[in-house]
């Protein structure tokens, strides 16, 4: 970060954060990073051909490149689903198909891709105010890969489009870093990651053991409960950390989750769940397919369109595609029965509609803990057959205590009247007392959620 | 900037608060550790930092974790990580410095990884350091474990009732009335051995095993050359997987790779009466058996303990061997 803000090196700014972004890559799985750079080289290459290619050939060039995009994003992905789905698995061909390793944060940076090659097309024919940096390929180049490769958002997002970030590639100054914004994302981040959601990791992991068919049904649904709320705090730490850490170096990243647990609705929850992917989905997916306006059957079939590939995104294995369909469902049933039914704008109205969706989205995260269906209908008969047995009250005390935070932090918001605004100083004791709990009641670390994705 | 300067005075003060109040927390809420994975640490933080020069130290994984300590001897400490692997143990006590007089390694899993990252979380520079005069940051002292521990036991305590003794072979279980699992615990353990055979069927790969003697041969040497003494010793199991691939490659490649030093390998002679909980992990009169055992062999080898303050009958495992 010294050597980014020196002066003498302010126009190399962008080949620093590269290399420090391919530093970040490598760690992991060294010899990944040259997927990464194929990656990048083809969008440099075809977003290129794009932009200055003849009017009729930039539409096949655009298409080419998505093409290849997913192309990428399919063989690693979702190899091992085919081949276990397909060729069960064994023989040379099953075999091989098994073994390709996923590569960390594939699903991100070629989504990124795309939106640089629709972005691109979008300039040359629609004149949009945007514009990428062609003065020449050189530059190009450099600007595509830090827009790829940026480290804070590289492997689990927010993912970012191409007409965000781009004009933001200009020099940057100390001075203007909003240190107050940056601390309080990252401290946010990092309790909601480190404090909330690597401790219920440690106490929801039985959901996924065998040993749940004997658990009290009562610690069944508590360890559910907790399971949504990890997810949840999980994720959006990660992306306020991105955001944080984004903004030390001068970038600002979209917000990706606005207190997603008080929806009111399965529309309201996708644009407050996940944000970036969701609008993604509406710009470059539900839109092309005409969205709302080619009639209802249409615009159902649309929906879900949408949710099963969205739902399919999150991860190779049926299950995941079906979690999709669901909230596709969902998302359908409540358009129909809005065009008949107004609910009145009642507190408690408005809080058992919240209450209703909160409900459906946790037990649909059931699908992504228990990817396999038999074990996951298990579940659901162990909770009711179970349901006699005490508690471990220890374990439903844990989770509850983990779980505050994330449900102080709704309730926070929903009132409207911000305490931690209003009153001076509490703002600072608030951080001040995550920060506390950073240092010492931290969870085992582990790999986040979306990494998997 | 004037949030941050707050935010941080503030943690500095509830920090300071903390350690001033820890003293008067109940014991209970102390050093009760709230998972698997924080009693792991939790041994290996109480062994750094309080029980370094303990003369006889085992190693081994969640199998060797259930030996109960009252009947091990008095000083011995036990490193065992559940769900871990007996090298993390092995890795600490060599990071550590330390040199005890005897290291007892199982040998039955040990061709599972260490923990890396709980290892070098443990020796960071600096953070270890202040992790040793401020109590406050270790494993066991965390405040919100204490207190949800605390109110954990209040409650029940308060409803008159037993808790839950956890998750397998706890014999804890308060049915009430004729309700009765969708599962009988039978049906699961049934399926947990079946998932255990899986495992101890699989043999290692050659990679495995040499990875496995490369780190037991670099850790071993230097306790050998330390002045310890270290020998092997094999947690009985279900007698079904005694001659499973795993535990027959482990056996003979530790065997075929150490025994010109001369380092004993303690076998259980058979494993006959001793009931597990799922085919791998010994009940507690089965543990407590074992863990008396242990105890002879060390007295036997000539270590000089604090005195064994367990007792009891003597018992026909293991034998030494090898």
């Amino acid at each position: 970060m010294v050597a980014y803000y020196l002066p003498p090196l302010r126009d190399w700014q962008r080949h620093t954060l590269i290399v420090a972004s391919f530093v970040f890559y490598a760690a992991n799985q060294p010899w990944l990073l040259l997927l990464l750079v194929c990656s990048i080289a083809v969008n440099v290459v075809t977003s290129h051909f794009v932009y200055h290619g003849s009017p009729p050939r930039r539409t096949t060039y655009a298409a080419l490149g998505v093409g290849l995009n997913l192309a990428v994003l399919a063989f690693f992905k979702y190899s091992p689903l085919f081949g276990k789905s397909f060729f069960s698995g064994t023989g040379s061909v099953g075999e091989f198909l098994v073994s390709i390793p996923l590569p960390i944060g594939i699903s991100f940076f070629t989504f990124q891709g795309i939106t640089l090659l629709v972005d691109t097309l979008r300039v040359q024919e629609e004149r949009a105010e945007f514009a990428l940096p062609h003065g020449f390929f050189g530059r190009h180049a450099v600007n595509t890969t830090l827009f790829i490769a940026f480290f804070p958002q590289l492997v689990a997002g927010p993912i970012v489009k191409a007409h965000d970030f781009v004009p933001q590639i200009v020099p940057k100054f100390f001075r203007d870093i909003d240190w107050d914004a940056c601390f309080r994302a990252l401290v946010t981040g990092y309790f909601l990651k480190m404090v909330v959601a690597d401790n219920l990791k440690d106490h929801t992991f039985w959901i996924a053991r065998q040993s749940f068919k004997i658990a009290p049904g009562t610690d069944l649904l508590v360890m559910l409960f907790g399971y949504s709320i990890q997810i949840f705090a999980d994720f959006a730490g990660y992306s306020l950390i991105a955001i944080g850490c984004a903004s030390l170096f001068g970038y600002r990243l979209p917000q990706n989750f606005n207190f997603p647990y008080i929806s009111r609705s399965f529309s309201e929850f996708w644009r407050r769940w996940h944000i970036s992917l969701s609008s993604f989905l509406r710009e470059y997916l539900y839109f092309p397919l005409g969205g709302n306006r080619r009639g209802g059957v249409r615009t159902y079939v649309n929906l879900m369109v949408v949710m099963l590939l969205g739902g399919f995104w999150h991860g190779a294995a049926w299950s995941y595609m079906v979690w999709g369909g669901c909230h596709g469902v969902a998302l359908a049933v409540e358009r129909f029965c809005g065009r008949y039914v107004t609910l009145p704008d009642l507190p408690l109205v408005n809080a058992l509609r919240m209450l209703g969706v909160f409900v459906f989205v946790t037990a649909a995260w059931l699908l992504f803990k228990l990817p396999d269906f038999s074990q996951a209908v298990d579940f659901a008969r162990a909770v009711e057959a179970n349901m006699g047995l005490p508690p471990d009250l220890q374990r439903c005390f844990f989770i509850a205590a983990y779980s505050v935070p994330v449900i102080l932090w709704h309730l926070h918001h929903l009132w409207g009247k911000p305490v931690l605004a209003r009153v001076p100083g509490l703002a600072a004791v608030a951080y001040g007392f995550m920060l506390f709990l950073i240092v010492t009641n931290s969870g085992a670390p582990g790999a986040f959620v979306y990494f998997q994705f | 900037m004037r949030l941050i300067w707050t935010s941080l005075v503030t943690t500095a003060a509830l920090l300071v608060g903390y350690a001033i109040a820890l003293p008067w927390v109940p014991a209970a809420g102390r050093g009760a550790a709230e998972t698997g994975h924080a009693t792991n640490v939790t041994r290996l933080q109480r062994y750094i930092y309080e029980r370094l020069d303990a003369p006889v130290v085992i190693v081994g994984t969640s199998l060797a974790a259930r030996l109960p300590p009252e009947l091990l001897p008095a000083d011995a400490v036990n490193l065992s990580q559940s769900g871990g692997s007996a090298l993390t143990g092995l890795r600490v006590i060599v990071r550590s410095g330390a040199a005890p007089k005897l290291v007892l390694i199982e040998s039955n899993l040990l061709t599972h990884p260490f923990d890396r990252s709980s290892v070098d979380a443990l020796f960071t520079p600096v953070v270890s350091q202040v992790r040793g005069w401020a109590p406050i940051l270790r494993e066991d002292n965390r405040p919100i474990s204490a207190a949800v521990i605390l109110t954990a036991i209040s409650v029940e305590y308060g409803l008159g009732r037993l808790r839950y003794e956890g998750w397998l072979g706890g014999s804890g279980w308060s049915t009430s009335g004729e309700v009765r699992p969708a599962s009988s615990p039978e049906d699961v353990f049934g399926a947990i051995f079946a998932q255990i055979e899986e495992t101890y069927g699989q043999r290692p790969s050659d990679r495995e095993l040499r990875e496995m003697t490369g780190q037991l041969d670099e850790m071993v040497g230097t306790l050998l050359r330390r002045g310890c003494r270290v020998a092997f010793f094999e947690m009985p199991v279900h007698p079904s997987l005694i001659s499973s691939p795993l535990l027959r490659a482990n056996r003979e490649t530790i065997l075929a790779h150490f025994s010109d030093r001369g380092l004993p390998y303690l076998t259980p002679g058979s494993a006959g009466g001793l009931q597990t909980t799922d085919g791998a992990h010994l009940d507690s009169q089965a543990a407590a058996m074992v863990a008396r055992a242990l105890a002879r062999v060390v007295g036997a080898m000539g270590i000089v303990t604090q005195p064994f303050p367990g007792g009891g009958a003597g018992v026909p495992i293991p034998e030494t061997a090898g």
